[in-house]
């Protein structure tokens, strides 16, 4: 689901305030089992993961070093003969606490910002929404690079650069919800009977307006941990000695030929957990959303859209920069 | 100088003993040549980026090895770093050290026609003499005086003795020769890459270099009629492409160095792999200034201690590197070379532990309620086993109780913090032969010089006057008698950290023959070197 | 579309700008290394200043910026920084390279997942529809490096059947496109598969079942033409989303294209060059874009007429 579809899906939806939790937890339930599973399973070796490894994953031996598989070692050793297993799980809380980072902290500052924007109108969201756009315009090695450079490389830079990056989708996600939510009757009623401003803002624009960039950030999860990969790949992520799986199969890329396993293995994981992740958006977007919405209905509906602002279009421009945007694919 | 990684170092005339470690070594046996050389033979070399554009022998954005193919210096580096004539047939230097005659090689000329005398190479001198962009060479500021004697005899006259002189000269830039008539207007050069050398530049591209023969090359005329240089940026492109044919020879730590993993897959092959004693060592720079917790003596002493460089050296160089106790190893000249110690971390421990550093097993040690970090700077760009070194490093440190955080940084973010000493130690190398000893103590040593990104290996103005001493020593026994005093002292204050140094690794397909790894890394193997008839 | 042009524009302004400007930020001062590079080792400050001064790097960011644009406009990009070679040449001879990666890697996603949505299609919930969406969701899913490295070790270093890096004629051209396309192939075939299993249940459809014709018939005929339009868009879009994606497949391939180009620049600090392979990525999503408008409105005269109807 690209930004421009969740948007106008947002938009179009007759009752947004009908996708509240409980909504989410029946879309939960129709959740397949494979995706439960691989997501499952990351998120609990992320959370225990070190203490199941049966090796201290920095531990380096270089008496034994690109070892097989074997009963000492299950799944081998790399180039400084540290045990493979315990850093392929040590490495999936890297990459789980950098999604619920990234996520977390974007969906956080998109809620602040979308909500103030939407809800105030005028000047005020004019500026917000140009602040986002340029948001959306720096392709994220740029942008990440200009953080690591300033604040040194390290992995709480990299989420930070990642945030920066990240946040600009869902304060537009949240903003469209807030407009979309502010002309429904409901919410005119609320004004009409003389409900302070503030209280309208926080218990009924705020929770149906962030219920939908929960689904979307759902899906967006497998990008998180492709961006981080890609960063490690590109050599701007972790620094050394910590596991990650798209470090580790950088390392392995000098012996791709001799020790494949230290390539495949560390890419394993990884696609395995984005599979999931996918699978999982997928599920959750799928009852709400048409998959795949065609052009031509996005076209047709978003023709009927009320103005959304100075010049806006949503579709085009939306896909232009989230294309820029570049989730590295 | 922008000479990253690794040199190698005229190799002694003993360490000559090339050790050819694939299957078929022997010259003439293997593949399916006739064991003939072929003369009109094309040699492919892999490079892994372009030669550039601007080959001006003056400037610093071309390939070293290339510029080394067209343009000649007075002097050439032999082996064991012997001073060997080139373009001066011979020279004379009088008794206080102050002249020097050179008689130039008469009968040379450049490729151009233009003749080789005294005011060719006048013209050439006068590129680079005094010119203060290139004061990392005591020669730019030591010579006050170039005179032609007569047509084919050049005096330089110096200001203050400095013994070192011929060495300098015999580097690949800013020193070498291009054709007076190759200059512009201006009297500089003006992009014909006109020299002396046994080749001449037939095109140049982002993607391929040719190198056609000298046919009036004043030596031995080259036994190959064109040397390409291929450009596969990726180490594994290029051994894919030495297997399959595409081209004739990988390696060299300055064009595209082949790691000891990548020679491992290639012995045994239809390629051989010829390793000889590097001379370029791999150090961990201290940065003890004041403000740092490396001002501790006892910390200095006690990672010395903690490195286990026999391991290092094993596995992740795989046996072809030599751990070394000491700033340079035995091929460069005064080197004091010293083996490297054992390994011994219950001594590391105890040192840190008289020193007031204390902490729990498993723990990082504190004194004074200040933890025992430190920062490791390692740049992959620069030296592509930084990383697996430095990760090595940090485990063998924080077993005892020393924590090293890793930082391997990008090109630019280097040349910001270097400069600025924002680092405790930092991954470097020293500058290898031709530059040995001299320029690594003069750029990478001495407080009062600038050396950009390549920043100190250690720096103390106190130990300024010893390196002093040592570059202007005049006689033999005194230049000794400096080295050593030198190297002691370097030794009481644990100045840096030597690691190893890395084995000059060449691989070539069955048909090349005769590689003899030339006496520096800056230059390639192309001397004798010929390919059989197929 | 005169607005959605503009707004493009803007943003490619905006963006251009907000590079320039983060990259400026970013420590490691470009004139130290280019000091450096162009003058020995061991820079001094006067050295570096007279070089900034050389480079115009003395000048404030804004008239720089302006300076470029300027020069930009009339196709001169500038000088590297880091190999002082004029910008212009190169680039188009590297966006020669990221062309034939980019188009190859999308004819690849267009064919593979329009085949693979359309069998689903033709055979809904059959076992070919199940592999197809397994595949699709695997495609999307695998990162292009870790994909790029597995087609290298079973193609080319098992199998020894196509070169493993550069570009040296067609059969080198093969892995590049198939790491760059599968992710795109991946998200294309869902959206050709739920397209036309939609066009499938419109009326004319059925209208055209009940005159007798075969599903297969229907789809080729009638709902095929319908959703092209349509997911031809999607493809396009895709496709600018593989641009960026080349910074990662011309590194792992030894490609010199545009990608790898931006990827060096950033690390030397390398702002001309930086800025002009910025301006090829944002002018290949304009230009996809708007390609994407004219041929949908010229295909699809329900668009055309909405275009006339809505658009200023």
């Amino acid at each position: 689901m690209s930004l421009a579809e969740a948007e106008s899906e947002i938009v179009l939806s007759e009752g947004s305030r009908a996708r509240s939790g409980a909504r989410i937890t029946r879309q939960l339930r129709r959740v397949p089992l494979p995706a439960l599973v691989a997501v499952g399973l990351f998120v609990v070796i992320g959370v225990v993961g070190p203490w199941l490894a049966p090796y201290d994953p920095n531990q380096v031996d270089l008496a034994s070093v690109r070892q097989s598989f074997s009963g000492e070692h299950w799944l081998g050793t790399d180039s400084l003969g540290r045990d493979e297993l315990s850093r392929l799980l040590t490495a999936a809380r890297t990459s789980l606490v950098a999604i619920a980072l990234v996520l977390g902290l974007s969906i956080l500052i998109g809620a602040v910002i979308g909500v103030v924007a939407g809800a105030t109108g005028g000047i005020v969201d004019e500026v917000l929404m140009r602040l986002t756009d340029v948001g959306l315009s720096v392709p994220s090695l740029v942008m990440a690079l200009a953080v690591l450079g300033a604040r040194g490389p390290g992995y709480y830079n990299m989420i930070l650069a990642l945030t920066l990056c990240w946040w600009p989708a869902y304060a537009r996600l949240t903003r469209v919800a807030v407009v979309s939510l502010r002309q429904q009757p409901h919410i005119e009623a609320t004004r009409l009977i003389g409900v302070p401003p503030l209280t309208v803002l926080v218990r009924h624009l705020l929770p149906p307006a962030v219920a939908p960039t929960l689904v979307f950030a759902s899906g967006d999860a497998g990008f998180v941990a492709l961006a981080v990969a890609t960063f490690s790949f590109l050599g701007l992520g972790l620094q050394p000695p910590g596991a990650e799986w798209g470090q580790m199969l950088v390392d392995g890329l000098l012996t791709l030929e001799q020790y494949p396993m230290l390539v495949v293995l560390p890419g394993l994981a990884l696609t395995l957990t984005i599979v999931g992740l996918n699978l999982l958006g997928e599920a959750l977007a799928l009852d709400s959303l048409p998959r795949n919405i065609s052009r031509r209905t996005l076209r047709r509906r978003i023709a009927k859209l009320p103005p959304l602002g100075v010049g806006r279009r949503v579709d085009r421009v939306d896909e232009l920069t989230d294309a820029y945007f570049g989730r590295t694919r | 100088m922008k000479i990253h990684s690794t040199t190698r170092l005229s190799l002694l005339s003993l360490a000559v003993a090339t050790w050819f470690l694939a299957a078929c070594g022997a010259n003439g046996s293997g593949g399916s040549g006739s064991g003939e050389p072929d003369p009109d033979a094309t040699l492919r070399i892999a490079i892994s980026t372009p030669v550039g554009d601007n080959l001006n022998p003056n400037a610093f954005d071309a390939l070293w090895q290339a510029q080394a193919m067209m343009f000649e210096p007075l002097v050439r580096y032999g082996d064991g770093g012997k001073t060997e004539p080139a373009l001066a047939k011979s020279w004379t230097v009088s008794e206080d050290g102050l002249d020097y005659d050179f008689h130039l090689r008469p009968n040379v000329t450049f490729t151009d026609g233009a003749p080789w005398n005294a005011e060719a190479a006048i013209f050439g001198l006068k590129q680079w003499v005094g010119n203060s962009r290139f004061d990392f060479l005591e020669a730019t500021e030591v010579i006050s005086g170039i005179k032609a004697l007569d047509d084919m005899t050049v005096r330089l006259t110096l200001a203050k003795p400095f013994p070192g002189l011929l060495q300098e000269l015999s580097i690949v830039r800013p020193v070498r020769f291009f054709s007076p008539k190759a200059a512009g207007p201006n009297g500089k050069y003006r992009g014909d890459p006109v020299g002396t050398g046994p080749f001449i530049l037939k095109s140049n591209s982002r993607s391929k270099t040719v190198f056609v023969r000298n046919p009036h090359y004043w030596g031995k005329e080259p036994q190959v009629a064109k040397v390409e240089l291929n450009v596969i940026p990726d180490a594994m492109g290029r051994l894919t492409a030495l297997r399959v044919g595409e081209v004739d020879m990988i390696g060299g730590a300055m064009s595209a160095p082949l790691s000891p993993h990548d020679a491992e897959q290639l012995s045994g092959g239809d390629t051989r792999v010829i390793a000889t004693p590097g001379d370029i060592s791999l150090l961990i720079a201290f940065n003890d200034d004041q403000d740092r917790v490396m001002h501790d003596l006892a910390v200095r002493k006690a990672v010395n201690l903690a490195i286990d460089r026999v391991s290092i050296a094993k596995a992740i160089y795989l046996g072809r590197a030599k751990p070394i106790g000491s700033l340079f190893p035995a091929a460069v000249p005064h080197s004091f070379a010293k083996d490297a110690p054992t390994a011994d971390p219950d001594q590391a421990r105890q040192v840190l532990e008289d020193a007031g550093w204390t902490g729990d097993h498993d723990h990082v040690r504190e004194k004074d309620g200040k933890a025992l970090k430190l920062e490791m700077l390692i740049s992959k760009e620069r030296l592509p086993a930084a990383r697996e070194v430095g990760e090595a490093i940090q485990a063998q440190l924080a077993d005892v109780g020393i924590k090293v955080e890793l930082a391997d940084l990008d090109h630019a973010t280097s040349h910001d913090r270097i400069p600025k000493r924002q680092y405790d130690m930092a991954l470097t190398t020293t500058y290898g032969a031709p530059y040995d000893p001299n320029n690594t103590l003069k750029a990478l040593m001495l407080s009062t010089v600038e050396s950009g990104v390549d920043g100190k290996i250690y720096r103390n103005p106190e130990f300024d006057p010893l390196i002093n001493k040592a570059l202007a020593a005049q006689s033999d026994e005194d230049r000794k008698a400096a080295y050593q005093a030198l190297n002691q002292y370097l030794d009481k204050v644990q100045g840096f950290g030597p690691l190893l140094v890395q084995d000059r690794i060449w691989a070539v397909g069955s048909r090349v023959h005769d590689v003899r790894p030339a006496s520096t890394d800056y230059e390639f193997p192309l001397e004798g070197i010929w390919i059989e008839k197929s | 579309m005169a607005r959605r042009l503009l707004t493009a524009l803007f943003l490619m302004f905006l963006g251009s700008v907000t590079g320039f400007l983060l990259i400026n930020l970013a420590p490691g001062d470009v004139t130290v290394l280019v000091a450096e590079r162009r003058s020995g080792p061991g820079a001094t400050s006067e050295d570096v200043a007279r070089m900034a001064h050389e480079l115009g790097m003395d000048r404030p960011l804004p008239v720089r910026y302006a300076d470029w644009v300027w020069h930009a406009l009339q196709g001169d990009l500038g000088a590297s920084l880091q190999r002082n070679l004029p910008i212009t040449p190169e680039l188009v001879d590297r966006a020669g390279q990221t062309l034939l990666l980019v188009s190859g890697a999308a004819v690849f996603a267009g064919l593979v997942g329009g085949l693979l949505g359309m069998l689903g299609a033709l055979y809904p919930d059959s076992w070919i529809d199940r592999i197809g969406r397994g595949l699709a969701l695997l495609g999307a899913s695998i990162p292009s490096f870790y994909l790029a490295a597995l087609l290298i070790l079973f193609f080319g270093l098992k199998l020894g059947v196509v070169p493993t890096f550069g570009l040296s004629g067609p059969a080198s051209w093969i892995l590049p496109w198939i790491a760059l396309g599968t992710g795109p192939a991946g998200v294309f075939s869902r959206v050709v598969r739920v397209g036309l299993e939609r066009a499938m249940a419109e009326p004319f459809a059925v209208t055209g079942f009940s005159k007798g014709f075969t599903r297969r018939q229907v789809l080729v005929k009638d709902a095929l033409p319908n959703i092209g339009p349509s997911v031809l868009g999607v493809l396009a879009t895709q496709t600018g989303q593989m641009v960026p994606g080349a910074v990662v497949i011309e590194t792992v391939f030894a490609w010199q294209g545009v990608g790898s180009y931006f990827y060096e620049a950033v690390k030397f600090r390398d702002i001309p060059v930086l800025q002009s392979s910025l301006l090829v990525f944002l002018l290949a999503f304009v230009v996809l874009n708007t390609l994407v408008d004219i041929i949908q409105a010229r295909l699809d005269p329900r668009i055309r007429r909405q275009f006339e109807g809505v658009a200023t």
